[in-house]
């Protein structure tokens, strides 16, 4: 392939299937810290109904996709939040829903147990507002992760690298032999 | 033979029992009607719940949405400042002679209720993020200024409660006009 940017042609349509696909159907991992954490159910249930927009809930950090912050990061919690985070295949994103996720919320000044911000122990994708926020606000935070995940281009950036470093090693294997 | 028979058995019951249950599924997506309480959310709304106090809603200015201020009426008394329980408003003001209009600070002198304003706010910010929507700063503002957006405010600024960033820097908002600042460096001394 040459390098001069014409290989995206190529695999512009192949970024658009992926990113289609990523973005229909972004299972959340289900767990709540607090009061968020019932308008988060409030959205899955059939009034909001996030399996709407593909949002399915998984219990297990291994099959999601998004990891939706819902209440108060306590700092014992962060240190949960942080490996559950690590625990989730790629590619994964977080949506910091809640003022208390976002910045500590009401406990920012005087918080002595609580993270003053989620984004202090794992990036955040998408920071929804509200004390809870409603239902309709966590939706239209989602939709704009779905927005956000349409614009990345997974192909040269995750796929061709991953390639060249597969074709390294087995050349560096090969050298041994 | 018999395992032969039971296999094409099994396949007609497979067929016939999925048809009679897809049947029951197709009668009730045809002809449902009543019952359906999704609200397909981007398309259409629900109008905002607002909170029912004991008294009417055009005397107490109550809904839960995102706080605006008119800098033109704001007069820097502190007021929201104080009573913010989490402390997410900051105001800067610095001294001004009293109800006279400075153009270049995009500064008016008098209010719309009347008032005469001796501080130019040259800073005005509020965190959206800290902010625990709890309409204290609404009530005691002397000039009204300060406000939840729509609801019974609608006709001062059109409902907006979905705001969400990508970055978490743009939920501060910014209300006090960017010109103020430069204007007091340059004009009044320290």
């Amino acid at each position: 392939m040459a390098k001069d940017g014409s290989g995206n042609i190529i695999v512009a349509p192949l970024n658009k299937l992926l990113n289609w696909a990523r973005s229909t159907s972004p299972w959340y991992f289900q767990f709540g810290l607090a009061c968020c954490a019932i308008e988060m159910m409030a959205t899955a249930a059939s009034r909001h109904d996030l399996e709407r927009i593909g949002m399915m809930p998984r219990s297990s950090p291994r099959q999601a996709d998004v990891m939706i912050v819902a209440g108060t990061v306590t700092m014992k919690m962060a240190l949960r939040i942080k490996r559950l985070y690590e625990q989730m295949a790629e590619p994964k994103y977080v949506v910091s829903m809640g003022s208390c996720a976002t910045s500590g919320g009401p406990y920012w000044q005087y918080g002595y147990h609580v993270l003053k911000g989620v984004d202090l122990v794992i990036p955040v994708d998408v920071y929804v507002p509200g004390c809870p926020p409603r239902p309709e606000q966590l939706i239209e935070g989602l939709l704009r992760l779905q927005e956000k995940i349409q614009k990345e281009r997974p192909v040269q950036e995750i796929i061709v690298p991953n390639i060249k470093e597969i074709l390294k090693k087995k050349k560096n294997k090969e050298k041994k032999k | 033979m018999n395992g032969v028979k039971q296999y094409f058995t099994n396949i007609w019951q497979a067929i016939t029992t999925l048809s009679a249950g897809m049947r029951v599924t197709m009668r009730h997506l045809l002809h449902a009607r009543k019952g359906i309480v999704t609200l397909q959310y981007p398309e259409e709304r629900w109008p905002r719940p607002e909170r029912n106090i004991g008294f009417p809603e055009q005397d107490y200015n109550v809904i839960r949405s995102r706080l605006h201020v008119d800098m033109d009426d704001c007069i820097g008394c502190l007021k929201c400042e104080r009573v913010c329980p989490v402390d997410c408003i900051k105001i800067e003001t610095v001294k001004v002679d009293k109800g006279v209009d400075i153009p270049d600070a995009g500064h008016t002198g008098i209010t719309s209720h009347g008032t005469q304003k001796r501080l130019l706010v040259t800073r005005f910010d509020i965190d959206m993020t800290e902010c625990c929507y709890c309409n204290l700063c609404v009530y005691p503002c002397p000039e009204e200024c300060i406000y939840m957006v729509g609801g019974p405010n609608a006709d001062k600024y059109p409902l907006d409660y979905e705001f969400s960033e990508y970055d978490r820097a743009d939920m501060i908002y910014r209300f006090a006009k960017p010109e103020t600042k430069p204007w007091a460096k340059e004009n009044l001394p320290e």
